[in-house]
């Protein structure tokens, strides 16, 4: 029985204390945000330090201000959030025109700095027209009878509605879903080809990559032209067969000698499907030159 | 609640204000526990829509489950809600909920990426933020939402201060947006003076606004801006409905903190903001509405917080966003001419629907909200002029809101007519949001007068009929006005569509992007179609070009194969701008686009031949010949090109030589 008593006054005061100092305790809580860090980030981190950010920044502008006694519970959670956006913002405004980088600790220090005069204000506020604690913690709460109940209702209805959002996405993420369309691709993966590329007298290789994103393996046949000022295509490597397996990539490469006169060459590197009936094609393409012969151009 | 002034007074029946009563104990489990069963079987009513969405392009089966599912979960809320029985406290809790179950349409959508045409700008506005630690950085896709940076600038303090990634906590924070948007509107109700009910079923009723489900959900700087604007009304009313002195000092605080949030965050709503402001202000200023003791000062502290907000937008427009008016003035400007054009004649409208994939009930539902509302309007207006002549709505400053806002209502109705006007049809149904604020508040009372009605028949069969005829009409609205909306391509999930913005994301475009990104970096200029670039310009981080009459790049698709490409100061633009890659998507060449353009900007839909088929076709192997083009990647269907300008002169081969060379592939 004194065990009770004892447990219920002890009850009581921490109710008193926290209904009496409720800015200073949102303060002390988001000055507790930095010790956030220390959990792993993703959502152990989102769920302790969400809640912080989303609300006590609004919660204490509204105390500060002599309007808290005119809003019930879900609604000043509402305008706290929104509030507390609004001045995350300008936070990230105030940083700018100071020219500090916005980052997490200089948002965090920022907001802990317009929340610091919010909360005296508020406390102060509630500490101005009483005279004990006991009277700060009845003023706080003066006029809101079963304020607690309430606030429980919406508390265990965004419960609810936040758990069936959570649970129906789960579920819809890890439900079957249809394959999805693979895809081949061939690029060039040497140095990159932004103009025509000089060839000295040893010549060089080109290489390229090609990469199939199937679920089947497929056969495919490269092939290497070059084209000069007619269009027409001219054959210049043996063709090479290569079965590529589901999700694997390949590297190739061409290797050329130093091409004939000062004129251009385009080299055209082509991936062929073989196999069906409409068969895929796939090319990269660059223009080559001998450098020896660069200075004297293409006349002859 | 927001606690009106007269909060002890009761008022008359007709606008729903009467003393809450306390609910009936019994019986409350059983009703919990159904309305749980109902939301758990809405729910997965919506996830089973959407898986076979995922299966098919369009297909009458996923609107069936996705509409059987949103009547589960939204029909038993609004019952609850409604009942006279409902104790304020339950209502409140039921408002929330129904704001956190109608973001499951969204949120399931795509989970875990974003699916939206303004998503990917916004995604990488927060990403600028995050990697360069300041505000204010070029933005492609919509290069505007750079000089707005509110909904960025709240996303990244929330990924610095809670380790989220850019995604995750943009769905938190639209998710908390989204409730309070809801408990916002039932909070404005109240703060005009509706009771909890009518409040309530005004927050539900503004539920059935085209933007609620999805536009307003989306990852954007409107999702934020119409909750900050709601709640900076609810500020300014309460603000002139306090006591003078300082609680009327503090709510007035508040309201030019949440006006400016509001014009950091979105040019549209900011404008609507002061827009509204004037329009409460007017009313707040006319005798016959407001004439009480103290009315006057009243009213000028109304046009003071108009005029502080007016003029904080009019400084962020001046000094930070100046290109605001020159986005903006077109859309106004062409949707009036184009809506006379068809007024008079000369000018043929929008055919309605004409490219949607929804079945025909969602059409017509479309057409009846606009009737159902107007019926209700006009009995809103009925039941406000008698309130008015029995002195039940007297004059002060309730009266003065209540018809502002009833004014703001009606404004809905003459801007259907610009959904006829294609450069207006946008606008029209961006401003329904807005607008719903105001009819729903005039709605909301009728609703209610007509749930008495109906609890005043004597007969079973006849109170069984009026209640299936309001639960009739809810459904009607939900669906015709979620209809008037989006159009399915963007509200349901499914396979590759081209040119839907939507359903363009392919894993093929994906690796393309990465890979681009791996082999040139960041930052580059790239000119590309606007579905490509949507990839491009967001995950990318590259800087997609904005096509325009004085920017022409389409005419680099366009041109005929063996004719220069572009004109020549189109070329001297993209060397002097540093464009160095043309990314192609080959489908463009067969395919007409879901919602119409090829292209970002002034593409006004010019790409198609006489015969329907896309100017594309046999125009795009040319680049593969072009001298001054490198080909360097090549997918099924995207092509990459390296431009070399300006071009150099032909030096190639013109005879057959010997080169000959080796091919080689290895692991």
């Amino acid at each position: 029985m004194t065990t009770n008593s004892n447990a219920h006054h002890v009850a009581r005061r921490a109710g008193l204390l926290l209904a009496a100092a409720w800015p200073c305790w949102l303060l002390l809580l988001f000055g507790c945000l930095a010790a956030a860090d220390l959990l792993q980030a993703g959502y152990p981190r989102a769920l302790v330090a969400a809640p912080i950010v989303l609300f006590v920044p609004g919660a204490l502008t509204l105390g500060a201000l002599p309007v808290r006694h005119r809003i019930e519970g879900a609604f000043f959670g509402c305008l706290a959030v929104a509030l507390s956006l609004c001045l995350a913002v300008f936070a990230s405004l105030a940083l700018y025109a100071l020219h500090i980088l916005i980052t997490a600790n200089s948002t965090y220090t920022c907001l802990l700095v317009l929340c610091a005069p919010l909360a005296a204000v508020a406390q102060l506020r509630l500490l101005r027209r009483a005279r004990t604690l006991r009277d700060a913690a009845g003023r706080a709460s003066s006029g809101r009878p079963g304020a607690v109940r309430r606030a429980g209702y919406t508390l265990a209805a965004l419960g609810f509605g936040a758990a069936l959002l959570g649970t129906g996405t789960y579920v819809y993420q890890h439900a079957p879903r249809p394959a999805t369309v693979g895809y081949t691709w061939i690029a060039w993966s040497g140095p990159q080809v932004t103009a025509v590329i000089p060839v000295g007298s040893s010549g060089t290789a080109l290489p390229f990559q090609i990469s199939h994103q199937e679920a089947t393996a497929d056969v495919f046949r490269l092939t290497a032209a070059w084209a000069g000022a007619s269009g027409a295509q001219h054959s210049m490597a043996t063709p090479v067969m290569l079965r590529i397996g589901p999700d694997k990539t390949m590297n190739g490469k061409l290797a050329i000698p130093a091409p004939p006169g000062g004129c251009t060459y385009r080299i055209t590197v082509t991936l062929t499907q073989v196999g069906p009936a409409h068969p895929q094609s796939w090319s990269v393409n660059a223009d080559v030159r001998q450098r020896a012969q660069a200075q004297h151009g293409c006349g002859s | 609640m927001v606690v009106a002034p007269n909060r002890s007074r009761s008022d008359s029946p007709g606008h729903g204000i009467r003393r809450d009563q306390r609910p009936r104990t019994r019986g409350v489990w059983l009703m919990v526990a159904g309305l749980a069963c109902c939301e758990i079987a809405g729910m997965a009513a919506l996830a089973k829509s959407y898986e076979i969405a995922l299966t098919t392009v369009s297909n009458e089966a996923e609107f069936v489950w996705f509409w059987l599912g949103m009547l589960l979960i939204e029909l038993p809320i609004a019952g609850i809600v409604a009942r006279r029985g409902t104790s304020r406290a339950t209502r409140t809790a039921l408002i929330a909920l129904l704001g956190i179950v109608t973001y499951a349409p969204k949120l399931l959508r795509d989970p875990s990426s974003p699916a939206y045409h303004d998503e990917f700008a916004h995604w990488r506005a927060t990403y600028n933020i995050l990697t360069s630690g300041k505000l204010f950085q070029q933005v492609p896709i919509v290069p505007i939402i750079s000089r707005f940076p509110g909904l960025h600038a709240a996303t990244a303090a929330l990924v610095n201060l809670t380790g989220l990634s850019i995604w995750h906590a943009a769905t938190l924070l639209l998710l908390v947006l989204h409730v309070s948007l809801i408990l916002g509107i039932a909070a404005l109700a109240q703060s005009v003076g509706l009771n909890s009910r009518a409040a309530a079923v005004a927050a539900i009723i503004y539920g059935f606004n085209s933007s609620f489900l999805y536009f307003d959900t989306q990852f954007a700087y409107e999702s934020m801006a119409i909750t900050l604007l709601v709640w900076a009304l609810v500020a300014f009313t309460q603000a002139i409905r306090a006591p003078r002195g300082r609680p009327r000092a503090a709510w007035c605080c508040l309201t030019v903190l949440l006006s400016a949030g509001t014009v950091v965050t979105h040019h549209l709503s900011a404008i609507n903001l002061t827009i509204i402001m004037v329009l409460l202000s007017a009313g707040l200023s006319v005798p016959w509405l407001a004439r009480r003791a103290g009315w006057s000062r009243t009213a000028g502290t109304a046009w003071l917080l108009t005029a502080v907000t007016a003029l904080v937008l009019a400084a962020w427009i001046h000094f930070v966003a100046p290109g605001t008016v020159s986005y903006l003035s077109p859309y106004f400007g062409t949707g009036l001419s184009q809506l006379l054009q068809v007024a008079s004649g000369s000018g043929s409208g929008r055919q309605l629907f004409s490219q949607s994939l929804s079945p025909w009930w969602e059409h017509q539902a479309a057409f009846l909200v606009t009737v159902i509302a107007f019926i209700l309007a006009v009995a809103g207006l009925v039941l406000t002029r008698r309130q008015i002549r029995n002195n039940t709505l007297p004059r002060g400053r309730r009266r003065s809101l209540f018809v502002a806002f009833t004014a703001l209502g009606l404004v809905y109705f003459p801007s259907t007519l610009f959904i006829l006007s294609p450069s207006g049809a946008e606008g029209a149904r961006r401003s329904w949001a807005i607008t719903w604020i105001g009819l729903s508040i005039l709605i909301a009372p009728v609703t209610v007068w007509l749930l008495e009605l109906a609890s005043r028949k004597a007969r079973l069969w006849s109170r069984i009929g009026w209640r299936a005829g309001l639960a009739a009409a809810m459904a009607i609205s939900l669906i015709g006005g979620t209809a008037a909306g989006l159009d399915a391509s963007y509200r349901f999930p499914g396979p590759y569509l081209y040119g839907s913005d939507a359903r363009s994301n392919t894993p093929e475009l994906e690796a393309m992007s990465q890979w681009f990104l791996d082999r040139f970096g960041s930052r580059n200029n790239v000119v590309t179609d606007r579905y490509t670039g949507l990839i491009i310009g967001s995950f990318g981080l590259q800087y997609t070009a904005n096509p325009s009459s004085g920017f022409p790049v389409y005419d680099l698709y366009t041109d005929e194969p063996g004719e220069p490409l572009g004109p020549p100061f189109l070329l001297a633009e993209l060397a002097s701008a540093k464009y160095l890659y043309l990314i192609v998507d080959e489908r463009m060449a067969d395919h007409s686009p879901a919602v119409g353009v090829y292209f970002e900007g002034d593409d006004n839909g010019q790409f198609a031949l006489p015969d329907g088929k896309p100017i594309f076709q046999g125009r795009l192997g040319k680049f593969n010949t072009t001298l001054w083009m490198y080909k360097v990647f090549q997918s099924d269907n995207y092509s990459v090109y390296r431009m070399n300008l300006p071009a150099g002169p032909d030096t190639y081969q013109r005879t057959a030589v010997s080169f000959t060379g080796k091919l080689s592939v290895g692991q």
